[in-house]
């Protein structure tokens, strides 16, 4: 079972908001879809290596050129706030 | 409700549609969810460059599901489309349309193979690496492949014909070295395997679409036997776990920022974030999102994820032992053929029990056909072969 303590810690992780009663829906839906993950338990990887990726991949090494470049008026067209060819943010530090 | 985001005239002979997890330069891309209402990518997916260069023209975006991740494209912020009471594939309508030749679409979680099997058309989902992902909005990469659909096993072979190949921008893209020894190696045993685990909880209708493919490929000399392969069935559950833990990493990017939904409500950097994913993030997005964090966990990582990539290698070996004897795995593509609203709202986790069927193919990066409203899964580089046995369900 998940406790709401979880849901919350988790969701503050993952920068979401959740009010008390999202919090209490998710820490149920979320212990039940933990339960079925329970069945694993059951298949022996005793020493199986983890598969993280399905093909033998390796590292991909190219020239350090410089390729096609984007204006700066391009780059910031998709900025919900910009400010003197800069993305706008609210003070930091 | 349009079935589209955006439609567009083509004067091209040949057209395809797409679906809204392509970057595209003359159309918006939002992968169907408010966060990305609006975005326009600078540069556009290499399917597409490669799919203009072979003289097609794209007709349109299609709808999808909040990041590909549901069963049909129910969580679209932008509107799910039902035909009464049935839950409809935008793309797979399109291609029923006549509106292009096929659709190209992004399978993150088996959409695109349960709206080909509930409409009665053919896609084809290729081995992992063999089509480019440059400019497929990310997702779930470690399985997540643009796949087609279309009416019959030629023009899927056409269009992924002409999609298909190294790309260099991919680190994930196969070299052709590798593709042409792997499809050397594909021998035809003439001989389909039923997979009985996989059969669970599907209705009658499946089971007919089941034993009817059976028959047909008897009937055409093709040797079906039935086995049982327990592990195959756990499947889900290990993808379940690992596509919630990539994707709850790929859309940590959308942070207001740069790109993308920025919430009018906010006095600090935090709050921005955290109110900008709050307010553009639909429900069910946020649950795999808590999910996916959840399962990376210092407490789970262990016992959930750790455990889920070590259950892929068992599923990946046991299919690969499987298909050494045979040409394909069959086993349904759906529980049901058609998902009816009630049960799709009340249920909000059926995505997570649907994919039991899709996600052997998913987690292995293995190819599937589907015909005939059934899957038909086969070894690495063996698409020829599948389309091939398409023909005949």
């Amino acid at each position: 079972m998940i406790s709401k303590e979880v849901v919350e810690k988790v969701a503050k992780l993952s920068r979401l908001n959740l009010d008390e009663a999202e919090i209490a829906l998710y820490a149920e839906q979320l212990s039940q879809i933990l339960d079925t993950m329970e069945g694993l338990q059951q298949i022996d990887t005793d020493g199986v290596v983890p598969l993280a990726h399905v093909l033998p991949i390796e590292n991909v090494f190219r020239e350090d050129d410089v390729g096609q470049c984007f204006r700066q008026e391009e780059v910031l067209a998709n900025a919900p706030e910009q400010s003197d060819g800069m993305f706008q943010v609210p003070k930091i530090v | 409700m349009s079935i589209y985001m955006m439609k567009q005239e083509t004067a091209e002979a040949k057209a395809v549609v797409v679906d809204d997890m392509f970057l595209t330069t003359d159309m918006p891309t939002t992968a169907g969810s408010k966060m990305l209402e609006g975005y326009n990518s600078l540069f556009e997916a290499e399917v597409l460059t490669r799919l203009k260069n072979a003289g097609y023209a794209v007709a349109g975006k299609t709808k999808v599901g909040e990041f590909g991740v549901d069963l049909l494209g129910e969580t679209c912020y932008f509107g799910a489309e039902y035909e009464g009471e049935s839950l409809q594939y935008p793309a797979a309508l399109a291609v029923k349309n006549g509106d292009g030749k096929a659709a190209v679409v992004l399978d993150v979680n088996g959409a695109p193979r349960r709206g080909a099997a509930q409409s009665g058309l053919v896609a084809l989902k290729p081995t992992y690496g063999r089509v480019s992902r440059y400019g497929t909005i990310p997702v779930a990469c470690s399985g997540e492949t643009v796949s087609v659909i279309a009416n019959n096993g030629t023009d899927c072979r056409e269009v992924f014909c002409a999609m298909a190949g190294h790309d260099s921008k991919d680190g994930t893209s196969l070299p052709e070295s590798m593709t042409e020894q792997g499809k050397a190696a594909v021998n035809k045993r003439n001989k389909v395997a039923v997979l009985s685990s996989m059969l669970k909880g599907v209705n009658e209708e499946v089971q007919a679409k089941i034993a009817a493919a059976a028959e047909q490929l008897s009937k055409n000399g093709v040797e079906v036997v039935t086995i049982d392969a327990q592990t195959v069935a756990y499947a889900g559950a290990a993808w379940n776990i690992l596509m919630s833990a990539e994707l709850c990493n790929n859309v940590s990017r959308y942070d207001g920022v740069k790109y993308g939904y920025r919430t009018k409500n906010y006095t600090n950097i935090d709050e921005l974030y955290t109110n900008s994913r709050t307010e553009a993030f639909g429900d069910f997005l946020k649950s795999a999102i808590l999910f996916g964090s959840e399962t990376l966990s210092t407490e789970n990582y262990s016992k959930v994820y750790d455990k889920a990539m070590r259950v892929r290698r068992v599923i990946r070996d046991d299919m690969a032992a499987m298909l050494a004897d045979c040409d394909a795995l069959l086993m349904p593509a759906v529980s049901t053929l058609s998902y009816d609203r009630t049960l799709v709202e009340r249920d909000k986790y059926l995505p997570y029990k649907e994919n039991f069927f899709t996600a052997p193919a998913s987690i292995t990066g293995f190819p599937v056909v589907v015909a005939g409203g059934v899957q038909l899964v086969g070894n690495a580089f063996s698409e020829e072969l599948l389309l091939d046995l398409a023909e005949l369900v």
